[in-house]
C-alpha cells in the first residue's frame, strides 16, 4: 500500500461527475489538496453513509482548498445511476481496471473490491494521510476533515486536536 | 390484476393450506392401514384357525400404534415449532443489530437473480420502510426459515390418532365378521380399496396421474399382506420348535 510521503504515479481512468463521463488522470490532483476515499461497491447499504457524508461537507472541503474524488471497482453506468440516487455533486471514479487500486495498494484480494481506504493527497501529489478500516466499518467524515484542518495549519497537532477549540 | 386471478390465486391458496392440515390426517390412515394389515396378515398366516387372536392383536397393535404416532407427532411438531422459534429469536437479534446485513443479502439474492443493482436497491429501500416486512423476506429468503404456523399440535395428534384407529378397522373388522380365508382377503380388498382412494386423492393433489397413484396403493396392501403372512408362517414354524 502507497504510504506517506510518497508520491502518487501516474493513471488514466473516468469518472461521472451528474451526467458527466470524463477522462482524469494525475493531473487533476496537482495545484489541490485531495480527499481520494475508495469504497467496495455502489449499491451498498452500508457505503452510503459514507459517499453522502463527504457530500454533506462538500462546501467545507472546498474552503479548505480541497476536492472530493470517490473511487470504487463499479462501472460507469453504475456510478450515474449510484449519483443520482444519492445525489452526489462530487466526481466518483470507476476503477473497473483495478489501476488505482492497484496504484494505492487497496485492493481486495478475495473479491477483486476495494478496501475503505482514504488518502489526503496534497497539491505536490505527496500523499499526507491514510485510513483503511475493516469492509464493515463506515469511516468518520469529520475524522478526515479534522486531519486535513490539521495538516493545513502546517503545525504539529496534539492526539484529539480541535480545529474549534485549543490548538 | 383482474379479480377472477385474485380469486384464482386465494383458492390455490387455500388448497396449499388444506394440504398441509390434511398431512396428519393421511399420514396416520395410511399407516393405520398398511402396518395394521401388515400385523393381523403375520398373526392370521401363524394362528389362521382362531380369529379371535387376530382381532385382538389386530384392535391392542391399532391402539398401541394410534398412541405411539400421535405422541410422535405431538412431540415433533412441538419440537420443530420450538427450534423455529429459536431460530428466529436469533435472526430478530442480529437483525436489531445489524440491519444492514439483510439489506446487503437481500441485495445479494436480488441481482443474482437477475435484477440489476439500482432496481434491487430501490426494492430493498422500498422493503427498509418496513422493519417488519424487511425482516420476514430476509427470514424467509435469506435464512430459509418459514413463519412460526399456527396449527395447534395437539389437533394435529388427535386427527392422527384418530386417522391412524380409522385406518386400522379396515384390515382388523373383516375378521369380526368372516372367518379363515375369507375374513383374510377381506381384509386385504377392504384395505387396498381405502388405500387405493387415498393414492387417488394423493395423485390428484399433487398433480399427478391419480389412477396410478391408486394402483400403487392398492398394490402396496396385497404386497405387504403377502409378505406378512408369510413372515408370520415361517416364524410360527422357526418357534413352534423352540416352545414344543
Amino acid at each position: 500500500m502507497i504510504s506517506i510521503g510518497e508520491t502518487v504515479k501516474d493513471f488514466l481512468v473516468k469518472y461521472v461527475l451528474g451526467v458527466e463521463i470524463e477522462p482524469i488522470g494525475i493531473d487533476y490532483l496537482k495545484k489541490k489538496w485531495t480527499i481520494l476515499f475508495f469504497y467496495p461497491e455502489d449499491f451498498s447499504f452500508i457505503c452510503p453513509t459514507e459517499v453522502t457524508g463527504f457530500n454533506d461537507h462538500l462546501e467545507e472541503v472546498k474552503e479548505l482548498g480541497a476536492q472530493i474524488l470517490g473511487v470504487s471497482v463499479d462501472s460507469l453506468e453504475s456510478h450515474k445511476a449510484w449519483i443520482k440516487e444519492l445525489k452526489i455533486k462530487y466526481p466518483l471514479i470507476s476503477d473497473e481496471n483495478k489501476e488505482l487500486g492497484k496504484i494505492f495498494g487497496v485492493l481486495d484480494k478475495t473479491d477483486n473490491r476495494c478496501h475503505r481506504a482514504t488518502f489526503i493527497i496534497n497539491p505536490d501529489l505527496k500523499v499526507e494521510f491514510v485510513m483503511v478500516t475493516s469492509r464493515n466499518v463506515g469511516r468518520s467524515v469529520h475524522e478526515t476533515i479534522r486531519v486535513l484542518k490539521a495538516i493545513h495549519t502546517g503545525d504539529s497537532c496534539p492526539a484529539d486536536w480541535d480545529p474549534e477549540g485549543v490548538k | 390484476m383482474p379479480s377472477t386471478d385474485l380469486d384464482a390465486i386465494t383458492k390455490s391458496k387455500e388448497r396449499i393450506d388444506l394440504k398441509g392440515k390434511t398431512r396428519d390426517l393421511v399420514f396416520g390412515m395410511q399407516d393405520g392401514l398398511i402396518s395394521i394389515l401388515g400385523l393381523v396378515a403375520g398373526v392370521y398366516g401363524a394362528y389362521s384357525n382362531q380369529p379371535l387372536i387376530v382381532v385382538i392383536t389386530g384392535f391392542t397393535g391399532a391402539m398401541a400404534a394410534a398412541i405411539s404416532m400421535a405422541v410422535g407427532s405431538l412431540l415433533s411438531t412441538e419440537a420443530e415449532r420450538d427450534i423455529l422459534i429459536a431460530e428466529i429469536d436469533e435472526a430478530r437479534e442480529l437483525f436489531k443489530e445489524k440491519p444492514y446485513l439483510a439489506q446487503e443479502s437481500l441485495m445479494g439474492e436480488f441481482t443474482s437473480a437477475g435484477m440489476d443493482k439500482p432496481t434491487a436497491y430501490a426494492a430493498v429501500k422500498v422493503m427498509s420502510k418496513n422493519k417488519d416486512v424487511l425482516f420476514d423476506n430476509f427470514r424467509n429468503s435469506i435464512l430459509d426459515l418459514p413463519a412460526v404456523e399456527k396449527e395447534n399440535p395437539y389437533v394435529n395428534a388427535v386427527v392422527m390418532f384418530i386417522a391412524f384407529i380409522f385406518g386400522s378397522l379396515f384390515p382388523t373388522l373383516p375378521f369380526l365378521f368372516f372367518s379363515g380365508r375369507t375374513a383374510y382377503y377381506a381384509a386385504i380388498i377392504a384395505t387396498g380399496t381405502a388405500l387405493f382412494i387415498l393414492g387417488v386423492a394423493k395423485g390428484y393433489f399433487a398433480k399427478q396421474n391419480f389412477w396410478l397413484s391408486g394402483i400403487k396403493f392398492f398394490l402396496i396392501a396385497v404386497v405387504a399382506s403377502l409378505l406378512s403372512e408369510y413372515a408370520g408362517t415361517v416364524i410360527r414354524d422357526l418357534l413352534a420348535a423352540r416352545f414344543a
